[in-house]
């Protein structure tokens, strides 16, 4: 219990000051467009600024609407993610265990796919399905699309390798372990740290993917603020998917330290 | 039979490169021939086709006036493909000159400047319990290198918040910031590609970073400056050019690549260039809201090949400076 | 007295897969047998093989498309395991090419449901490593590996033992590896090797890196285990002086080859007749190391020879030694004395 309040709180500071700085820029890059100061002088800046950010921390500027889609944006990213990992998992077993030529043609095939942009894969996608009115594989699409699955694919692979490698898996196999079980809490982190990585991409993907399919998210709330001028809009939208990419990276490097204790006795 | 199999995934792996170096060809000579200008079609890509009842001439057959035939609202594809070649390749090029000028001067400043002396000299300082102000009138260090730390964490910090932030969606918040000062579309589309470079100089600086603190860890930076050396010539010869110029090279490659999605994506959006400079996305967007036909091939093909190129020399390049580092 | 063999090896040889396709091998004709109750020693130089073949008993290979060739046979308590040979000639391919290629999959799938090495590995035979502070899992406390090795022994055998090899159990228990000194892992290490109760003891290099008290206190420990377990110790080491102690067979290797195998007392004797140059080098080392001229070192990996690997330090060389192998082993004084040397196989056939 105490641990977990430990991790709680760093992981809190940590967010909160990164929030409070990304918040601050974002806020001031629309403070100066001009246009949104029409009504807000320049002097009333700071005070603006804190009445948002106290609204924001209590959650008054929430609503269904922002919800719901801030939702649908996470679900099509934290699919993606998914997918990818479970075919990741997959191909790894499969190159490990069979030495056939066709896990290779599988892999190129995906290599070659990464260099088709997700606008590309998704408009293909849409006009292959626009008459059925059905959307299958969105989180096919943002998966391979901008070669988010084939990068981790063979980062993970080679991570991965190097723990197989490592001295005490070969200590544990001698002893009569797996080596997976083993050495599963590094592959874990290790999993979790590549994983993440990978989300802003696939938040700055899902603008598109939103857009070409017509899925009322986030991303897309930014794009209808830039042609409709909300600016309140745009700023809850960019604060709110910063605030996620910011917590999830504190959550990356907090795990190795939490989990790892050579990172946390200091020995690494 | 393993021979067999072994010759399948030669000639397949063959066939793709012999594929790839036929298309660096293809691009290099299109882009000369567009960056000067040279006309290789007779039709305009900007205005559509019309027949002589006054009617858009869609999905036309390939020909030799239309080798890649017409779109659905009767533009030429081939003229298309060929004039967005030009714009693809420049507003790239700013993009990846910004990139690496900005990740080589913040991964320097921050990897080199940075916990080399004013930092040692404030940890010496923690470690000893010495009074301050004697050991400040003693030491050779000046105070403005303890006010440079201050400035190198803040950097370390706006560093590691760019780096994690989606870049597209910057770059559209960047769009509403530059509408009302800047009129002109073009113009605007340049620097909100530079914008992106500056936004991703991070992930170079970053880079070249870790190089330094592993130089760092073998002692050469310490030998370099005790032979003598000045600042300059460490950075430019021995850091810059000897550790890190594959780095550089196949960021650059690779940032080409990124560049040239990111202008097709805003001229999709509708934020990107506008004419008289002619893009794929507007081919893309054009494609978008026709009915499916299969003449989308053809610029799809393109844009493709292009970005699939940029990432094949981006990794080649990366295989070398593997190699070279170990 | 006829004593039960568990370990018998003929014929080992490991090749593996490095960078850009080429294949190294590592070990080449290694014989060797152990007994019950017999302390087995494996003395050679850095690179040759020791720890390949101690590895390619338990069937690890440290490398994934790694070959083993060779007659292994295992017997301990119930489980008995013969392998290799057989799994070769289903699986390992000669290529035209003289390269070896290996089905993984089948491989491996032979090994989990034929023979039992799954069984024998952590029970039957214990592995102990030289740097236990890099061979112990970093994320597991040193309960949770006594928990996981050991889970039918009660904690308080658990903490006699620790008591016994000088650890505080309060201390070291709920500790994890990065925070212990080596002295203290090592000593863990032996303390797993007592609660588990193997039948074979394989140590590989378990002095090296410690200072000599920490010494000292391993090779008593390892008597202690002897005598009242009497269980049978495959001891690896480049230090011939300390393998000497313990010892009841040494095997020699040089250059992933068996150079000479045999009792103890007949290899440690400088005065005993017949014996390998190399042997005689190292004992000519350990007596009087700071007064020595230059030495050569073995060749490289993936240098071909066609004579005696050998014969380019040997003080006995002839010309021929370079151009034509011994034969392995073929001179048998007794019942176990092997040599790997064409001077005393051809004055024996003459």
């Amino acid at each position: 219990m105490k641990k977990i309040f430990e991790i709680f709180r760093d992981v809190f500071s940590n967010f909160i000051k990164h929030l409070f700085i990304i918040s601050l820029i974002i806020y001031s890059i629309m403070y100066l467009v001009p246009g949104y100061t029409k009504f807000r002088p320049a002097l009333r800046y700071p005070i603006s600024y804190f009445d948002w950010l106290f609204k924001f921390c209590t959650f008054n500027l929430f609503n269904k609407d922002v919800i719901s889609r801030y939702l649908n944006t996470l679900s099509l990213v934290m699919g993606s993610i998914l997918l990818s990992l479970l075919i990741i998992l997959i191909l790894i077993y499969l190159k490990k265990s069979f030495s056939g030529i066709w896990v290779k043609m599988i892999i190129n095939i995906l290599g070659f796919s990464s260099g088709l942009h997700i606008l590309v894969l998704g408009i293909v996608f849409y006009l292959l399905f626009r008459k059925t009115g059905v959307t299958p594989g969105v989180f096919f699409i943002l998966a391979i699309g901008n070669g988010v699955l084939i990068e981790m694919y063979f980062t993970s692979k080679a991570e991965i390798d190097k723990i197989l490698s490592k001295e005490y898996v070969l200590a544990g196999v001698a002893w009569g372990f797996s080596p997976i079980k083993f050495a599963f809490n590094e592959i874990a982190i290790t999993i979790i740290e590549q994983s993440i990585a990978r989300v802003p991409i696939l938040f700055s993907s899902t603008i598109i993917i939103e857009y070409l399919f017509n899925i009322k998210g986030l991303s897309y709330t930014i794009f209808t603020g830039i042609v409709n001028k909300d600016y309140d809009a745009i700023i809850l939208a960019t604060v709110l998917i910063s605030a996620t990419i910011i917590l999830l990276n504190i959550l990356s490097e907090k795990i190795r330290f939490y989990i790892d204790p050579r990172v946390k006795y200091g020995t690494e | 039979m393993e021979q067999n199999k072994n010759n399948v995934n030669s000639i397949y792996k063959n066939v793709l490169r012999g594929i790839f170096i036929t298309y660096v060809f293809i691009y290099i000579s299109f882009l000369l021939l567009s960056l000067f200008n040279v006309k290789l079609s007779r039709s305009e890509p900007i205005y559509p086709i019309f027949d002589k009842y006054g009617d858009a001439l869609r999905f036309t057959p390939i020909s030799l006036r239309f080798p890649f035939g017409t779109d659905y609202f009767g533009f030429d594809l081939f003229s298309q493909v060929y004039a967005g070649l030009k714009t693809n390749f420049i507003f790239s090029l700013i993009t990846a000159v910004t990139f690496i000028f900005f990740g080589i001067l913040f991964g320097v400043r921050i990897g080199y400047y940075y916990r080399s002396r004013a930092g040692d000299f404030k940890r010496f300082i923690n470690s000893q319990n010495i009074n301050q102000t004697h050991c400040k009138q003693v030491t050779y260090y000046p105070d403005i290198w303890l006010k440079k730390l201050k400035v190198d964490t803040f950097i370390k910090i706006v560093v590691n918040i760019f780096d994690s932030f989606p870049l597209l969606l910057l770059v559209l918040m960047m769009t509403i910031f530059l509408d009302g000062w800047i009129r002109s579309t073009n113009i605007k589309l340049a620097l909100l590609m530079g914008f992106y470079g500056l936004f991703s100089a991070p992930r170079l600086a970053k880079m070249i970073i870790g190089k330094i603190k592993g130089l760092r860890a073998e002692d050469f930076i310490l030998s370099a400056i005790s032979l003598g050396l000045s600042n300059r010539k460490i950075i430019w010869k021995h850091i810059l050019w000897y550790e890190c110029r594959y780095l550089i090279l196949y960021q650059f490659a690779y940032m080409l690549g990124q560049a040239s999605i990111l202008e097709v994506t805003l001229t999709f959006f509708n934020f990107g260039a506008q004419f008289p400079w002619i893009s794929w996305g507007f081919i893309l967007n054009n494609v978008y809201k026709a009915p499916l036909h299969f003449y989308i091939v053809f610029p799809i093909f393109f844009i493709t090949m292009t970005i699939n190129m940029y990432m094949k020399t981006a990794e080649v390049l990366k295989d070398i400076a593997e190699i070279r580092s170990k | 007295m006829n004593k039960n063999i568990l370990i018998e090896i003929q014929n080992l040889k490991i090749v593996f897969e490095i960078e850009g396709g080429k294949q190294v091998c590592v070990v080449e004709d290694v014989d060797l047998c152990l007994k019950e109750g017999e302390i087995l020693g494996i003395v050679g130089e850095s690179g040759s093989g020791k720890t390949q073949s101690a590895l390619a008993i338990l069937g690890i290979e440290l490398q994934e498309p790694g070959i083993v060739n060779g007659i292994l046979k295992i017997t301990v308590g119930n489980e008995r395991c013969e392998f290799y040979t057989e799994l070769v000639d289903k699986y390992v391919r000669k290529l035209p090419n003289g390269r070896y290629k290996k089905n993984n999959r089948k491989w491996r799938r032979e090994i989990k449901n034929e023979y039992s090495l799954y069984k024998i590995r952590g029970k039957k035979i214990f592995l102990m490593f030289q740097d236990p502070r890099s061979y112990l899992n970093p994320f597991w406390t040193i309960r949770k590996h006594f928990e996981c090795l050991a889970p039918d022994s009660p904690l308080i055998e658990i903490n006699d033992c620790l008591l016994k090899f000088n650890l505080d159990p309060s201390e070291v228990l709920d500790a994890y590896p990065c925070s212990l000194s080596g002295g203290q892992c090592q000593r863990v290490m032996i303390t797993l090797g007592y609660i588990l109760k193997p039948e074979v003891i394989i140590a590989d290099e378990i002095t090296t890196g410690l200072d000599l008290i920490n010494q000292v206190a391993v090779v008593r420990s390892l008597n202690e285990l002897k005598e009242k377990q009497k269980l049978s110790i495959i001891l690896i080491s480049h230090d011939i002086g300390f393998v000497g102690q313990l010892a009841d067979k040494i095997l020699i290797m040089y250059d992933g080859q068996g150079a000479e195998f045999g009792p103890a007392k007949n290899i440690l004797d400088i005065a005993y007749d017949i014996k390998h140059p190399y042997t005689s080098e190292l004992l000519k080392i350990f007596k009087d190391k700071h007064n020595l001229g230059y030495i050569d070192h073995p060749p490289r990996k993936n240098e071909i020879i066609t004579g005696c690997r050998f014969h380019r330090r040997c003080a006995l060389r002839e010309t021929a030694c370079e151009y034509e192998a011994p034969r392995d082993f073929g001179l048998m004084i007794n019942e176990d004395h092997q040599l790997r040397c064409k001077k005393f196989q051809s004055s024996k056939e003459q």
